[in-house]
């Protein structure tokens, strides 16, 4: 019973190394806009341009060296700030609490700072 | 030798062993807070129980003893997403490790293997349909490999638990 076992293990590792390649491939160097959206609310920052970003129910964004961090936040679990820095294409942040997903995308930004 | 009495409450007395014991091992887990990628990570040891129960009991008890213990460990510790995601790999994880067992193709260790990781896969999966967000697949690789590797933890774990209560009763 133990080769079943091998056999499942390398099977596995082999399949996880497969899924890593195919999902790095996505993330390019095309990243471009920091994207921070509420409900319908979306606004639109440069990545290139270091800015703090401060959010009503209080939550801040720091974009600097071309990262997005979240520095300050009122939500309880607080796991957006425990988070690392996003920084390439479709990477997100999400805060369930304050329902906000940031995200980067690739492309140009259209105007300045935005909201539709 | 396998657990037979039939007695009502000897069925709910042994129910309830497994259960705190798996609850016990669920809490001490939660402080254990590994800073990976992820948040709300958990080393899932308290699937060792759930094996041994599948081993040394039946089918029947192994899942709910796994129900009791997510429920109990969501409602105090968890918020009502995180509940929904566990109960759902907690399902699937224990009755595909008890069909792997019937086929009798794989040792404890495999078995441990296939149930850490069909618990991360579903939880993985109903979070991606909840949160309408496929983002969450990309923690995929890494769920698998460090699955992998504390259900080898699990499984040895396991068999030796298993092995001594042989010895015990033989």
């Amino acid at each position: 019973m133990k080769k079943n076992d091998y056999i499942l293990i390398t099977v596995l590792v082999f399949v996880s190394g497969i899924l890593l390649f195919l999902f790095n491939l996505n993330k390019n160097n095309d990243s471009n806009i920091v994207l921070v959206k509420r409900n319908d609310t979306v606004l639109e920052y440069k990545l290139d341009e270091d800015r703090i970003i401060n959010l009503e129910p209080y939550m801040k964004i720091q974009i600097k060296n071309k990262k997005v961090k979240v520095i300050e936040t009122s939500c309880i679990n607080k796991i957006c700030y425990r988070h690392r820095y996003i920084s390439k294409t479709n990477e997100q942040i999400v805060c369930i609490p304050n329902k906000i997903v940031i995200e980067i995308k690739g492309g140009d930004l259209k105007y300045d700072a935005i909201s539709k | 030798m396998q657990f037979q009495n039939n007695k009502c409450i000897n069925r709910v007395i042994i129910t309830a062993i497994f259960s705190s014991i798996a609850i016990i091992i669920s809490y001490i887990e939660t402080f254990i807070n590994i800073p990976v990628i992820f948040p709300g990570f958990k080393l899932g040891l308290a699937n060792i129980v759930v094996i041994v129960a599948l081993y040394k009991l039946s089918f029947r008890y192994a899942f709910i003893i796994n129900i009791i213990r997510i429920l109990i460990i969501g409602i105090l510790f968890g918020s009502m997403y995180s509940l929904i995601y566990s109960i759902s790999g907690g399902v699937a994880s224990v009755i595909l490790m008890y069909l792997v067992l019937k086929t009798a193709k794989f040792s404890q260790i495999g078995i441990a293997i296939i149930g850490s990781n069909i618990h991360n896969l579903v939880q993985v999966l109903v979070a991606t349909i909840l949160l309408q967000n496929s983002m969450i697949l990309s923690y995929l690789p890494i769920l698998i490999l460090i699955g992998t590797i504390m259900g080898f933890i699990v499984g040895v774990i396991s068999k030796i638990i298993i092995r001594r209560i042989d010895d015990r009763v033989s």
